[in-house]
C-alpha cells in the first residue's frame, strides 16, 4: 500500500511528538534555545563591528534586529536540519535502510519529517519571542513578530530544495558527514544572520542573493527592527524567496533522486 | 510447482574500494561482489544463501531490496524489476538487515511499528490491530516487551522486532540477512520457527542468508552455496549432501589449538587433503573426510600417539553440510 504526503506527515508527527516529550533534554533545550541563540548571535553580530559602527550604517534598533536575525535562524535551523542532517542520524541508529524501503519516494517522506517541529517551534519562538518584543517596542513589534515568525516559516520551507541537495551529497559523500558541519555555518553565516549582508564584501552578498533564507532575514529583519518598515521592500523579498523556492524546490528534488541512484550504484548506503 | 516470488538473472555487481598505501597515498582495487549469479525462490519455500563472510549474501539481499544497483542483469520480485520498478518491488517485501539496530531507541517496540506502519500506509484501526498481530506473534507481547522501549531490548528482542516490521505490511516475500545472527539459542529458534510458519501457512517465499550451516540445514527447502560471488551448488540439504558421497568424517576433539594446527600439519604431509578445523567451546575439531574411516582411523590414531599428540574424543559421522561446503569452496576453517 503507497502512504499518502498525509500519512507520511502524521507518522513524522505522531514519532517527533512521542520522543519530545520522552526525552527532558529536548524540552529545555526548545525552552532555552531563543534566548541562547539572541544571546550567540549579539556576540558573534558584534565580533564583526561594534554597536556603534551597526547603528551607523543601519537605521535599526541593533538589539531587534539580532532579535529578528535569532528567530529567522531558529525557524530556518529546522528545515536544514531535519532535511539536510536527518541523514546522520538515520544512518547512526540504522534506520535509514529502512526509511529507503517505504514503497514511496524517500524525498516525499524526507519532506514530511520537518513539518512537525517546524510547527512547533514557529509557534513556540512566537510565545517566547513575541512578549520580549513588547516589554521593549510595545505591542506593534510584538505583533511584527507574529508577522515575522510567518515569514520566517515560509522562508524556512523555501529552503527545502537547497536541504534535499545538501542531503543527498551526504548520502552519496559514504560517511563523510562533517561536511556538513562546515556547509551549515557556511549559509548560515552568507545569509546574513549574524550581521547585514550589505556591509559584506560583493562576492559574497552576490553569493547571498542565491539564498532563499538571505530574504526571508532582510524581510524578518525590516518587520521587527526597523523604525517604519516599507511594506513594499519586505514584499519584494518575500516575492524573491519564494521565486527562488519554486526554482530550487523542483530541482532538489531532481538532484536528491540523481543523488540518491548514484549511491545505490557506487554501494554507498551503509546499513 | 509454485508461482516464482524472486528471480535473479545474471546479477553482477562490482565495487570499488580503496587501499591505503601510506598516510596519503592509496590504490583503487575493484571487488567483484557478484559474478553472474542467477536464482529463483518460489512461494512456500525457504531458499538459503549460505556462505562465509564477503561472498556476496548481503550483496544480493542489497539488490533485491533496491537499495543497490546492480552493474548488470536484473532481478524480478513477483515479476517487477529491482532495476525499474524499485517502488512496486518495495510493496511486495519485507526485509530484515541487521537485528542489532534499527529502530528509534526512545519509542517502544509498539510505537515503532505503528510508525514504520504508517510509512506503509496502513492507518487507524487496521493499524493497530495488525501491530498487535504482529507484536503477539513474534512474542513480544508475551515477553512483555511491547511497551517498553528499544533502548533497552536485548539482542533477542531486536531481532523479533525486526522481524515483526518485515512482516507489518504482510508482504508475500521475505528478505532476511542473517536473521540470527548473535542470538542466543532460544531467539534464533524462536525467529527459525516463525519463518517456518509463515512459509507453510501464508506460502511466503522467503530468501534467507546464513553462515550458519546447521540453521541452513533445519529451516532452509533448498540451498544456494555461494563463494567469491558465484553459486557453486544448489539443492536441497540432501541432494547437497550427496556431494560428498562415499565419504564420512572422522572428529577428533582435542584440547588446544596448537595441538590441532600440528596435527593437521602431520596430516596433511600424511596425504589427507580434506581437513577442516572448528572451535567448539573450549575443545578444538579436527574433522577429517574420508573413504574407510574405520581402517583410517587406526593410521590417523598411530601418527597422532607418535607425535605424543593426546586426543580427548573421537567420533565417525556421516558428512553434513559443512563438509560439503568446505569440499566444494576448500575453505579449511
Amino acid at each position: 500500500m503507497k502512504p499518502s504526503f498525509i500519512d507520511l506527515v502524521v507518522a513524522e508527527f505522531k514519532n517527533f511528538f512521542i520522543e519530545f516529550l520522552r526525552r527532558k533534554s529536548l524540552i529545555i533545550a526548545l525552552v532555552m534555545y531563543p534566548y541562547l541563540l539572541t544571546a550567540l548571535i549579539m556576540f558573534i553580530g558584534t565580533m564583526f563591528g561594534s554597536l556603534e559602527y551597526f547603528k551607523q550604517k543601519i537605521p535599526a534598533d541593533p538589539l531587534l534586529f539580532f532579535l529578528a536575525s535569532s528567530l529567522t535562524l531558529l525557524i530556518s535551523l529546522v528545515i536544514i536540519d531535519d532535511i539536510g542532517a536527518r541523514f546522520i542520524w538515520e544512518e547512526r541508529m540504522g534506520t535509514l535502510p529502512y526509511l529507503m524501503l517505504i514503497p514511496t519516494s524517500t524525498a516525499k517522506l524526507i519532506l514530511a519529517s520537518p513539518i512537525p517541529r517546524l510547527a512547533l517551534t514557529s509557534c513556540w519562538v512566537i510565545a517566547v519571542l513575541a512578549p520580549t518584543a513588547i516589554v521593549i517596542k510595545g505591542v506593534g513589534a510584538g505583533l511584527a513578530v507574529v508577522l515575522t515568525c510567518l515569514i520566517a516559516t515560509l522562508g524556512a520551507l523555501c529552503f527545502v530544495g537547497l536541504a534535499l541537495i545538501i542531503g543527498g551529497l551526504l548520502i552519496l559523500s559514504r560517511g563523510e558527514w562533517s561536511i556538513y558541519w562546515v556547509i551549515r555555518p557556511l549559509i548560515l553565516f552568507i545569509s546574513g544572520i549574524f550581521y547585514p549582508t550589505a556591509l559584506m564584501p560583493i562576492w559574497l552578498r552576490i553569493l547571498s542573493m542565491t539564498l532563499p533564507l538571505s530574504y526571508a532575514i532582510e524581510a524578518s529583519r525590516m518587520l521587527i527592527a526597523f523604525e517604519n518598515p516599507e511594506m513594499r521592500l519586505i514584499l519584494i523579498n518575500v516575492t524573491l524567496m519564494t521565486a527562488l523556492a519554486i526554482l530550487y524546490t523542483p530541482l532538489g528534488l531532481k538532484t536528491y533522486a540523481y543523488l540518491e541512484v548514484r549511491t545505490k550504484k557506487l554501494g554507498g548506503l551503509r546499513i | 510447482m509454485a508461482k516464482k516470488g524472486i528471480e535473479v538473472r545474471e546479477l553482477v555487481k562490482r565495487y570499488s574500494t580503496k587501499i591505503r598505501k601510506g598516510f596519503l597515498r592509496s590504490e583503487t582495487k575493484v571487488i567483484e561482489a557478484l559474478r553472474g549469479i542467477s536464482f529463483d525462490v518460489h512461494h512456500g519455500e525457504v531458499v538459503g544463501l549460505l556462505g562465509p563472510n564477503g561472498a556476496g549474501k548481503t550483496t544480493t539481499i542489497k539488490i533485491l531490496a533496491t537499495l543497490l544497483l546492480p552493474d548488470s542483469g536484473d532481478a524480478f520480485i513477483e515479476g517487477y524489476s529491482v532495476v525499474k520498478e524499485p517502488h512496486k518491488v518495495r510493496e511486495c517485501i519485507g526485509v530484515m538487515l541487521t537485528v542489532e539496530k534499527g529502530f528509534y531507541p526512545m519509542l517502544t517496540g509498539k510505537e515503532n511499528l505503528e510508525y514504520f506502519g504508517r510509512l506503509y500506509g496502513l492507518k487507524g484501526n487496521y493499524l493497530k490491530k495488525r501491530v498487535e498481530e504482529i507484536l503477539d506473534l513474534v512474542g513480544l507481547k508475551e515477553l512483555g516487551a511491547a511497551d517498553r522501549i528499544y533502548e533497552e531490548y536485548s539482542l533477542g528482542m531486536r531481532a523479533r522486532l525486526s522481524l515483526a516490521r518485515a512482516l507489518l505490511p504482510n508482504p508475500p516475500i521475505l528478505l532476511l540477512d542473517e536473521p540470527t545472527l548473535g542470538l542466543d539459542p532460544p531467539s534464533a529458534r524462536r525467529i527459525r520457527e516463525l519463518v517456518k510458519n509463515l512459509v507453510r501457512k501464508d506460502g511466503k517465499a522467503v530468501l534467507y542468508t546464513t553462515h550458519n550451516m546447521f540453521e541452513a540445514e533445519i529451516i532452509c527447502d533448498r540451498i544456494l552455496l555461494i563463494d567469491k560471488g558465484v553459486i557453486i551448488a544448489s539443492g536441497t540439504p540432501a541432494e547437497l549432501k550427496k556431494l560428498v558421497r562415499g565419504f564420512r568424517a572422522i572428529v577428533l576433539k582435542l584440547r588446544e589449538e596448537v595441538i590441532a594446527n600440528k596435527l593437521i600439519k602431520i596430516l596433511n604431509t600424511s596425504g589427507y587433503e580434506k581437513i577442516s578445523k572448528i572451535k567448539e567451546g573450549e575443545l578444538v575439531n579436527v574433522k577429517i573426510l574420508v573413504e574407510d574411516p574405520e581402517r583410517e582411523l587406526t593410521t590417523i590414531l598411530k601418527l597422532a600417539t607418535s607425535h605424543g599428540l593426546e586426543i580427548d574424543y573421537i567420533a565417525i559421522q556421516e558428512p553434513s553440510l559443512e563438509d560439503v561446503f568446505i569440499e566444494l569452496t576448500g575453505a579449511k576453517e
